[in-house]
């Protein structure tokens, strides 16, 4: 492991740091509780729509503040949503505030965060969206959703994909037919149709961790065909290796053989694999919970952070910072797409 | 004479398709061969590259399982047996194959290798430094991987590899093939070491017919997937029979034209033959005993 | 090559057979019995229920409603709409259509768009323009669909450069044939822009790699060695190569491309039949999933089948044989 790092390293430092880059990412996402200045669902009714806030060092005076300062803001214009900074009080930037306590995944409580503001104003680094909670917060707790479904959703087909691929390739015959036809029928359908086709399979109404395992299970359900069907190919080419046939004429049986001799061997493939179809799952989550049909308010997902801009021209015209949510998306998938590129290539047998 | 192994008129077709799968494409590597492998008598397989020679030694290791004909091992029909059943003659004929770059396993180390191989399975724990140093490996090659060694070294774990299951009889395909004339001399001598210390006997394939001749006892002539000729080495050495032995013994004398696989009629030597008469056209010729305990298949004998 | 197109016909069937099997269970196991809530319907009438009630055998077994469902489908009809009270083929055909066209539309711009910019890469492989290009790519292949769909709707509101929504803004009866099909384009070129930027990434980097590849090779150094004009050896001999393997993306890339456009459509309000599934899942009108479904499947192994010929065709080695 360390030697495939330093050959990552070598390859392609950019690649490099993309690795770091995702590290931090998905630790940040886990961490989200203490790293977020406000809970998700934490509103500030009279502060929808809010633009991303400004933050100061020089006061309305002109003097210099070494500590960072926010103004807090009242509403300029009700219908139009803008706002106007309140210049007669500074609310300087605060780190580790104590606020109201959070659980960090049901066992750990805190009540300190790494930063924020004193209340009325809000430090809002990227705004806050219709119901005025911080978009900057529902990111950080909805990366903790989409990464965690994509890994599992990744994991889970890998796994089905890695037994039925290796059964199929390994034995051959029947087996080997029927399996690889189901693969082959799975994935006539643009995986798109499957989606939400398996989606109207359940009622829609359903609750928040009904709704995350069900979109594990529908994401891995389509993902695992096309992981098997390249599995198997691979199986079936290392099955004919002379290392094979000589474990097969050790008197091993069919297990340990698939399993300490054909399984290890596609190690190098998979782990390519898994890193660039993790944005698959990605974009899979965001879309069904972009349409409404996954993550539920008032969980954050980083696709339903996006939702209430779909067929709604205005919104998206007033609060462009809704976006960022894409963007977020979008520097995730970019690195793992780098990563990937990078891990086959460094991976592959013919660069040694 | 005590028998091991024996194998009575194998076939084996391989069909091999084009890249599409349209076109197929029929390799008979292996025609009605039967061979008798008796203990303490090593018998080589000599042929040129494609005769059918690693085939062969798959199928009597039921590697590969024939299309027909059946293998016994101490008179036990082996092909009528589920490949659960084998263990037994597992562990007692070993297999060394040609190329040590592509027989041990990448991801495994030296000593996994081996530990996987022994039998009983249950050892003390210097067992695999022993053998290892039997084969004339350091015993520190334990945590070694295949790419860490040598060409030579690798084939000496695939030795290691053989005898760890304390076997009778162990094939060796080309064990030499792919080695350098000085690591090949070394690793002959192992083998012939071995041979004497552990009591082995071997069936010994190469294509150079003047290492079997030193090695073995009986020899097996194969071209085109059938048995030509099958004598003691002496008679080999001495008195050659069959065309195809006699162009293996001095090859520059006469150039052997190469012909094109093709499922034709007649003698499978037809085209390299000087001798060719006009029935050689039209049917390949029986396996017959032409002095005692000298086999030929040809019609210049009939 | 006829043996070849007959024998991929031929594996279609069963395949085909797979798949409606696998739609007709998925919408067989959703919750709730769908021919009580029709019949509770007061929107439907009693004869529409009546004629699907005989033709797709609502109140029989589970297999029987199979195949009569396979027959009608033959027929090419796919039962009624619940929320729209119409034919699912009348609806689908229209949808098909928009999708069709934003398909072909957006396909057509990425290859001309990613074709001659692979090869200037890969001819001057390794300056600063390729590099600029293939990081140029990464973004493309990286780009959510919808997250740049939103952008240019985010885009066209604050410009109003083209229009948006729907696929016309004439209503007028008497408008001319050639202005409605102005104003189709104009609505098609957002949802078609979106999706070639998203595709022409993947499709630049397989052209450059087959490009260089087919570069390298000792026939095209045999050329340059025959003094073959510099033109002459990318072009004729070089491009003509490596656009080959191409034709098997193009089949695969019907897949993501739908999958693409159904998500642009739904955010650009293209009524294609991404957006009609949408809408279907939400009202949960079952025979119209079932349909869409159905067609898509059909319309990426129809691309797979058209790959799969186009490469035939231009390999002397298929052709010929
Ligand atoms: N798995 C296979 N599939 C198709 N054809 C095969 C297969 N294995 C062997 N053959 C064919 O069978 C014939 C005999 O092959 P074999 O490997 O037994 O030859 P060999 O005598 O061992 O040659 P060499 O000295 O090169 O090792 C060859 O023509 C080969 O192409
Ligand atoms: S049978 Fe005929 S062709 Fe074959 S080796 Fe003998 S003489 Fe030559
Ligand atoms: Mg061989």
């Amino acid at each position: 492991m360390r030697k495939l790092l330093h050959r990552l390293k070598n390859h392609s430092r950019l690649a490099y740091f993309s690795l770091w880059f995702l590290l931090v990412f998905y630790f940040a996402s886990f961490f989200a509780d203490i790293l977020a200045p406000y809970h998700f669902d934490h509103q500030f009714r009279n502060k929808p729509y809010h633009p991303p806030t400004k933050i100061h060092f020089f006061d309305s005076r002109g003097h210099f503040h070494i500590r960072p300062f926010v103004y807090n803001t009242v509403v300029d214009d009700p219908v139009f949503k803008t706002y106007r900074e309140d210049h007669s009080k500074i609310y300087p930037l605060k780190f580790f505030v104590r606020g109201k306590e959070r659980k960090i995944f049901f066992f750990f409580k805190t009540d300190r965060y790494l930063f924020g503001v004193d209340q009325p104003a809000g430090i809002f680094l990227f705004g806050t969206d219709n119901y005025g909670r911080d978009i900057f917060s529902r990111l950080l707790y909805g990366g903790r959703i989409s990464l965690s479904i994509s890994l599992i959703g990744v994991f889970i087909s890998f796994s089905l994909g890695m037994i039925t691929g290796g059964i199929a390739g390994y034995f051959g015959g029947i087996i080997d037919q029927t399996l690889m036809r189901l693969v082959e029928i799975l994935m006539v359908f643009p995986s798109f149709y499957l989606m939400l086709s398996l989606r109207a399979m359940f009622p829609l109404n359903l609750s928040s961790i009904q709704v995350y395992l069900l979109i594990v299970l529908i994401l891995s359900l389509i993902g695992w065909a096309g992981l098997a069907r390249i599995i198997r190919g691979m199986v079936l080419s290392i099955k004919e290796e002379d290392y094979i046939l000589a474990a097969k004429s050790l008197g091993l049986s069919h297990w340990k053989i698939l399993l300490f001799h054909i399984f290890p061997n596609t190690f190098s493939y998979s782990i390519t694999a898994i890193t660039i179809s993790v944005p698959g799952y990605i974009i899979g989550e965001a879309a069904l919970s972009l349409l409404g049909l996954g993550i539920q308010e008032p969980y954050p997902s980083w696709g339903n952070i996006l939702s209430s801009t779909i067929g709604n021209l205005r919104v998206l015209g007033d609060a462009p910072w809704l976006l960022l949510a894409g963007i977020f998306i979008f520097v995730v998938l970019i690195n793992f797409n780098l990563l990937g590129d990078a891990l086959r290539n460094v991976l592959d047998p013919k660069n040694w | 004479m005590e028998e091991i192994l024996r194998c009575e008129k194998i076939s084996k077709v391989f069909v091999v398709k084009d890249f599409l799968g349209i076109n197929k494409r029929k390799v008979k590597a292996l025609q009605d061969v039967s061979i008798t492998l008796n203990k303490r008598i090593d018998l080589g397989i000599v042929g040129e590259s494609g005769s059918g020679k690693t085939t062969l030694a798959k199928v009597l290791l039921l590697l590969v399982r024939p299309d027909s004909g059946s293998v016994y091992y101490r008179n036990t029909d082996l092909t009528s047996l589920p490949d659960s059943k084998l263990r037994f003659f597992r562990n007692n004929v070993r297999i060394i194959f040609q190329n040590p770059y592509k027989s041990l396993n990448p991801r495994l180390s030296v000593e996994k290798t081996i530990k996987e191989a022994l039998f009983p399975k249950k050892t003390d724990p210097g067992m695999i430094e022993e053998i290892l140093i039997q084969t004339g490996l350091p015993a520190d090659y334990k945590h070694k991987y295949p790419h860490q060694m040598s060409g030579g070294e690798r084939q000496r774990v695939a030795i290691a590899r053989a005898i760890a299951g304390s076997p009778e009889c162990i094939i060796a395909d080309e064990p030499t093939g792919n080695l350098d004339a000085t690591t090949e001399v070394h690793i002959l001598k192992l083998l012939d070491g071995l041979k004497k210390t552990l009591g082995l006997t071997f069936l010994f394939i190469t294509h150079n017919l003047k290492i079997v001749v030193s090695f073995c006892e009986t020899i097996v002539i194969m071209y085109r997937g059938c048995i030509v000729e099958q004598a003691s080495a002496t008679q080999i050495l001495k008195y050659p029979l069959h065309p195809y032995t006699r162009v293996l013994w001095n090859q520059s004398s006469f150039i052997n034209p190469v012909e094109e696989y093709k499922d034709r009629e007649g003698c499978v030597f037809l085209f390299g033959c000087p001798y060719r008469k006009k029935i050689c056209f039209n049917l390949q010729p029986e396996l017959k005993e032409k002095e005692k305990q000298h086999m030929v298949s040809c019609f210049l004998y009939e | 090559m006829k043996r070849l197109i007959i024998k991929r016909l031929l594996q279609l069937i069963p395949m085909l057979i797979g798949m409606s099997f696998v739609s007709f269970i998925i919408i067989q196991s959703s919750p709730g019995d769908y021919f009580a809530q029709m019949k509770m319907n007061p929107e439907i009438s009693p004869e529409t229920i009546e004629s699907m009630r005989t033709s797709f055998g609502l109140d029989r077994p589970i297999l029987v409603q199979y195949f009569l469902w396979l027959k009608n489908m033959c027929k090419l009809d796919f039962g009624v709409s619940f929320a729209y009270h119409i034919p699912v083929k009348t609806l689908i055909k229209f949808r098909l259509k928009n999708t069709i066209c934003l398909a072909i539309f957006s396909l057509f711009m990425s290859w001309i768009i990613a074709v001659p910019l692979a090869v200037i890469a890969g001819y001057k492989e390794g300056t600063f323009f390729d590099k600029l290009l293939s990081m140029c790519a990464y973004f493309s292949i990286s780009l959510p669909s919808f997250f740049v769909a939103l952008l240019f709707v985010y885009f066209i509101s604050k410009t109003n450069l083209l229009p948006i929504g729907g696929t016309r803004s004439i209503f007028e009866v008497d408008a001319s044939t050639i202005m409605v099909f102005k104003d189709y384009m104009k609505h098609l070129l957002v949802p078609g822009l979106v999706l070639c930027l998203v595709n022409v990434g993947g499709l630049f980097r397989l052209m450059k790699n087959n490009f260089i590849e087919t570069f390298n090779t000792p026939f095209i150094l045999a050329a340059w060695a025959r003094g073959v004009s510099r033109n002459s050896v990318i072009f004729k001999h070089t491009l003509r190569n490596a656009l080959n393997p191409m034709f098997t993306i193009l089949g695969m890339e019907i897949g993501s491309l739908l999958n693409g456009a159904a998500l642009t459509e739904i955010i650009c309000g293209w009524p294609g039949m991404g957006s009609l599934v949408l809408e279907a899942v939400l009202s949960h009108d079952l025979y119209l999933v079932m349909g869409s479904l159905v067609i898509s499947g059909f319309l990426l192994v129809l691309g797979n089948l058209i790959g799969d010929i186009l490469i035939a065709f231009f390999d002397p080695r298929i052709r010929i044989s």
